[in-house]
């Protein structure tokens, strides 16, 4: 038996030592990595960056050297590293900038890549991030999920799932001030309604009042969680012709409202709701006293899409008595720019403005040359983030509540599935280079045929699952709401 | 077969006879009958060689049946492997059944056994059923057949306890199987009748799916029987229980009539549901799926002239007939020749309705013609819609689509899925190759001269609006004024018709078929056109003067279709003036 193991341990030795870098060619290029994960700012508490070697690599070994601590993997072309290992050494190599050095076996021949770097910063993104699954098929579905996932480790948990809910669609979920305890998504179908999350009970409101355009579509909540503001809007779908320009969606009308949550009253101001103007993507400012909001001068649609461009716009808006300021204020000229304004968030420090220009439209998930832009509140400073855009569609993103990350979709991979990206915002207000949310088998990307829609951070875990979702969906009839 | 007292038994050469012929013929008519139906379901799935992969099957219960019930079904792209596994899964099936029955009766019986195998062979006839329902089925019958080798009354107890829940894990719904056969085993052998160990067993088989539903996001029908969706497909279960308790009672009796009646009984319930299963399958599906495999394969002579052979009135059908005959120019001469649904034969209409069949018909139309946009979603549409939401045929043809409107991301995207695949890592290389080559390559130089050259916004649904593009993006396209000038005529759309020839077709090269002559002739009629623009269609004198004929003739009948049927019925007069949509 000890001679078994002995012969055993030899073996392994053998193995093991086959699979050390001998006479490696130097290179000054960077490793075939993917995700890109090479030279980029990271978050004291993100989870393992496992990644993989392509262009046929079999064997590496990667050196990951810190200024306290160093250690050295030799794995294949798929590299994890241990969840203890990994925490411990971002802990410790925390305000540090670590070199990665792979050396890999391509082709029978050993390579040494040129080194990377990872910035840990201790800044910590929160912890918990939600997005729909969905596949891309554009304009219909029949699998739909809500996901959360926790970003510090592997562990993801379904929220909602559209086959506990007669296979109803649902459309993403989003957080109040980035807090758990208070949350919101649509559920359509008969059943549906804008299911609301306050600390945990959950509510089912039917959000149309009379004479509104639809139920509610895209929202956000007042910081004071008070109110919830709504675009309402007809939405048509159409289908481009040429190459990989795919579907356009466009709104031939839209209103704001403001919903109060307490007493199911509805309201609106002229300002926002004329038929001579598209008004969508309502959100407020951090201190909840301005509505941000995007607006276009409504055209001929669809002869006059490429016309449609949409300005980013605010309105005062005064929590006391749930009224509106008297004057629209433009902070980005979509002519002047030639490009229009989707998806306005602002930071919860309430310094930034993060938002989406395209060519034109309001539907940027699928025009490639979709991108994130940043106004400092502060100065007015538009910041184009070139270092986060791809030349494919960047955007959905969202705030961490340190507003030092944000996190995006981006279809820079293949142009049709959406990842989330996080980006880290320094106190002097630089964007750094964004990097994928990790996963626990770095090949679940390669595989995946399905998009993660609207990422949403929170700072905690949301207090129901599906099997709550069901029950409010099949036993809980919606609350009415009403013109106040 | 032998008498023994009053009991009826087969003997073993027979019995081995019996099970041999029942084999051949079970391969036989897979290899004959059903080939293209078990490509279709090797074609709607992909299984990929990655642990990622293989893990995606724990989020349901099941995964070990479905893993390798899917694993299994890879292999039915080989021609004849589907109808061998079958043949096999279904023979290991009955040889455990015949263990099952001779363990239990202490002798050797084969005629129970088949029943339930017969049941499940049929059931193979559906395209819901999957493979792995049937791995499913041998693993509960496996370890039942295990369960009754156990002496030890205790052992069996915690055995059957223990192996319950883990069965439900691994092979889903048949974990009922495997319980339900414990439950009349013990009864009947009196072997274990203690309250608390009832209690727990039934218990856990109710408690099992329900606890564990809200892990595996299903719905409480759907915890009970998943990876099956139907309660039909517990059949050979069902039928099993019922052969089993006669069988066990008629062990008990001593009266050989008594236990003749039962078993004639049992025998022409276990007949009556087979017999029920196989009426509600649709043979003619097999007939679509080979119009739609020959399709895929560009097999265009051998579509046409199957759908001739098969001489199916439906949409599908002549949808598969035209996209054939516009493939070898024949569109226009031949499209009157068959049943034609008004348009419904050009393009499938998709909506809420539609079966997942109908949604992987339609994007073929669209790939033949051109318009690489739509074909791509409804490509997505039914990869969707697929049983398992991924498709390997459908993964492929993403990347012809991708590769041909030179989105080179999203072809590597699909490739690196491919390559993970035992059969079609050679079609992705063949792909990088044709990457490589790029306008070069013959193949990708013709579809890419038939894509939209300019961008247009239209609804899924305006199919004129696609042809239009096509047309004015490559007015050498004539696949694509060949489909839309029919379309126009199967719709009676004779204005739009004769304007679209006009602008597209009357000064070309191309010769006037009699077809769109006999529609010019509607239209310069209605417009009361002077002889020299009659003229200048160039239709032939004879095809005019069969035209003043017909017209002569409809009149004297007063609108009586049944005088000009014989001379006139394939020509267009006949069907624009007679032609009607059948309300369905």
């Amino acid at each position: 038996m000890n001679k078994l193991i002995t012969y055993l341990i030899l073996v392994v030795s053998f193995c093991s030592a086959c699979n050390r870098p001998t006479n490696v060619r130097k290179t000054d290029s960077l490793p075939p990595i993917y995700p890109d994960y090479t030279n980029i700012t990271i978050p004291v508490n993100i989870a393992p960056l496992n990644f993989l070697l392509r262009e046929g690599i079999t064997s590496s070994e990667i050196s990951v050297q810190g200024t306290h601590l160093s250690f050295t993997l030799y794995q294949n072309e798929k590299v994890q590293f241990s969840m203890k290992r990994w925490k411990h050494f971002l802990e410790s190599e925390v305000g540090n900038k670590v070199t990665v050095q792979i050396t890999a076996k391509s082709n029978g021949e050993w390579i040494s890549y040129a080194p990377f770097y990872w910035t840990i910063v201790p800044e910590k993104i929160d912890p918990y991030l939600s997005y729909r699954l969905i596949e891309p098929g554009y304009e219909v579905w029949n699998t739909i999920q809500l996901c959360e996932r926790n970003v510090e480790t592997f562990r993801e948990r379904v929220l909602a799932d559209n086959n506990l809910t007669d296979g109803t669609c649902m459309n993403c979920h989003i957080y109040g001030n980035q807090d758990a305890s208070l949350s919101m998504f649509h559920l359509r179908g008969s059943n549906g309604g804008t299911i609301l999350n306050r600390n945990g009970e959950l509510r089912k409101i039917n959000t149309k009042a009379d004479g509104q355009i639809s139920p509610a579509i895209y929202g956000n909540f007042h910081p004071s969680g008070k109110y919830a503001v709504f675009s309402t809007n007809t939405i048509i779908p159409e289908f481009h012709a040429y190459r990989n320009e795919r579907l356009e969606v466009y709104d031939t009308e839209s209103d704001l409202i403001v919903l109060d949550l307490e007493s199911n009253k509805v309201f609106s101001s002229p300002l926002l709701s004329g038929k001579e103007n598209l008004e969508t993507f309502p959100v407020f400012s951090a201190d909840g006293k301005t509505l941000y909001f995007c607006s276009a001068p409504a055209v001929a649609l669809p002869d006059s899409i490429q016309t449609l461009k949409y300005n980013l716009c605010s309105i005062a808006f005064h929590e006391t008595n749930g009224s509106f300021g008297t004057q629209i204020d433009t902070l980005f000229h979509a002519l002047e720019h030639n490009k229009s304004a989707c998806h306005p968030k602002t930071s919860p420090d309430g310094r930034y403005l993060l938002f989406t220009i395209a060519d034109y439209g309001t539907f940027p998930i699928w025009h490639q040359e979709t991108d994130l832009q940043m106004i400092d509140l502060h100065t007015g400073r538009l910041d184009s983030l070139a270092i986060v855009n791809s030349d494919r569609s960047d955007t959905y993103h969202s705030w961490s509540s340190n507003s030092r990350w944000f996190v995006f979709a981006s279809k820079r991979d293949d142009g049709l599935y959406g990842k989330p990206y996080f980006s880290y915002v320094d106190k002097q207000g630089t964007v750094h280079k964004p990097f994928v949310l990790p996963q626990r088998d770095p090949t679940k990307y390669d595989d995946m045929l399905k998009s993660f829609n609207i990422p949403e951070l929170s700072k905690g875990q949301v207090p129901f699952g599906a099997g709550d979702i069901e029950k409010i969906h099949k036993n809980v009839p919606a609350e009415s709401v009403s013109n106040r | 077969m032998i008498r023994q007292g009053n009991e009826i038994q087969i003997g073993s050469l027979t019995r081995m006879t019996f099970v041999l012929s029942l084999g051949v013929l079970c391969f036989l008519f897979f290899y004959f009958m059903q080939p293209y139906h078990l490509l279709y379901e090797e074609q709607m799935q992909l299984f990929l060689f990655s642990s990622d992969y293989f893990l995606s099957y724990l989020s349901k219960p099941g995964g070990l049946a479905c893993y390798a019930g899917d694993f299994l079904t890879q292999f039915y792209c080989i021609k004849g492997a589907g109808a061998v596994i079958i043949t096999l899964t279904l023979g290991v099936e009955l040889l455990l059944l015949l263990c099952i029955f001779t363990r239990i009766g202490k002798r050797e019986n084969g005629l129970y056994a088949v029943i339930p195998v017969l049941i499940e062979w049929h059931l193979h006839l559906s395209l819901n059923y999957r493979l792995s329902s049937s791995v499913a089925f041998i693993f509960a019958l496996g370890l039942f057949l295990l369960y009754t080798l156990i002496n030890k009354q205790n052992v069996a107890g915690v055995f059957s306890l223990v192996i319950t829940p883990v069965l439900y894990i691994l092979i889903g719904g048949h974990f009922l199987t495997f319980a339900i056969l414990v439950i009349i085993f013990d009864i009947t052998r009196r072997r274990l009748s203690s309250f608390p160990y009832w209690l727990l067993l039934i218990g856990g088989c109710i408690l099992c799916p329900l606890l564990l539903r809200e892990h595996y996001l299903l719905t409480i029908e759907q915890a009970f029987f998943y990876p099956t969706d139907r309660i039909s497909y517990f059949l050979p279960t069902l039928s099993l229980i019922f052969l089993l308790i006669g069988y066990i009672i008629s062990l008990q009796k001593r009266s050989f009539r008594y236990q003749y009646n039962e078993v004639t009984i049992l025998f022409i319930i276990a007949l009556g549901l087979t017999i029920y299963v196989f009426i509600h399958t649709d043979q003619n599906k097999e007939k679509l799926l080979t119009l739609d495999s020959e399709t895929y394969f560009n097999n265009w002579e051998k579509v046409s002239t199957k759908a001739e052979s098969f001489q199916m009135q439906n949409p599908a059908t002549t949808y598969f007939t035209n996209l054939a005959w516009m493939k070898q120019g024949l569109l226009a001469d031949k499209l009157l020749s068959t049943y034609q649904p008004f348009t419904n034969g050009m393009f499938i209409p998709v909506g809420p309705r539609s079966t997942p069949l109908e949604i992987l018909f339609s994007g073929e139309v669209y790939f033949q013609l051109g318009d690489m946009n739509m074909a791509q979603h409804a490509t997505m549409l039914a990869m969707i819609f697929s049983p398992q939401h991924r498709s390997s045929r459908l993964i492929k043809r993403l990347t012809e689509i991708n590769l041909i409107i030179g989105d080179t991301a999203a072809v590597d995207k699909y490739l690196r899925i491919l390559d993970k695949t035992l059969f079609y890592s050679d079609y992705a290389t063949g792909i990088r190759k044709i990457m490589q080559e790029g306008d070069e390559n013959p193949w990708l130089a013709e579809r890419r001269a038939s894509i939209a050259t300019y961008d247009t916004l239209r609804m899924a649904s305006n199919v004129e609006a696609s042809l239009t593009m096509l047309i004015k993006s490559n007015p050498q396209n004539k696949a694509a004024l060949d489909y839309l000038l029919c379309y126009h005529l199967l719709d009676k759309n004779i204005s739009g018709f004769i304007s679209v020839y006009d602008k597209w077709y009357k000064n070309s090269e191309y010769d006037l078929p009699k077809l769109y002559a006999e529609g010019l002739l509607i239209a310069l009629a209605q417009q009361k056109a002077s002889p020299k623009v009659l003229e200048s269609y160039k239709i032939p004198n004879e095809l005019t003067t069969d035209f003043l004929a017909y017209t002569k003739r409809y009149q004297e009948a007063g609108g009586d279709g049944t005088e000009l049927q014989d001379q006139y019925a394939k020509s267009y007069w006949f069907y624009y003036h007679y032609a009607q949509m059948k309300e369905q």
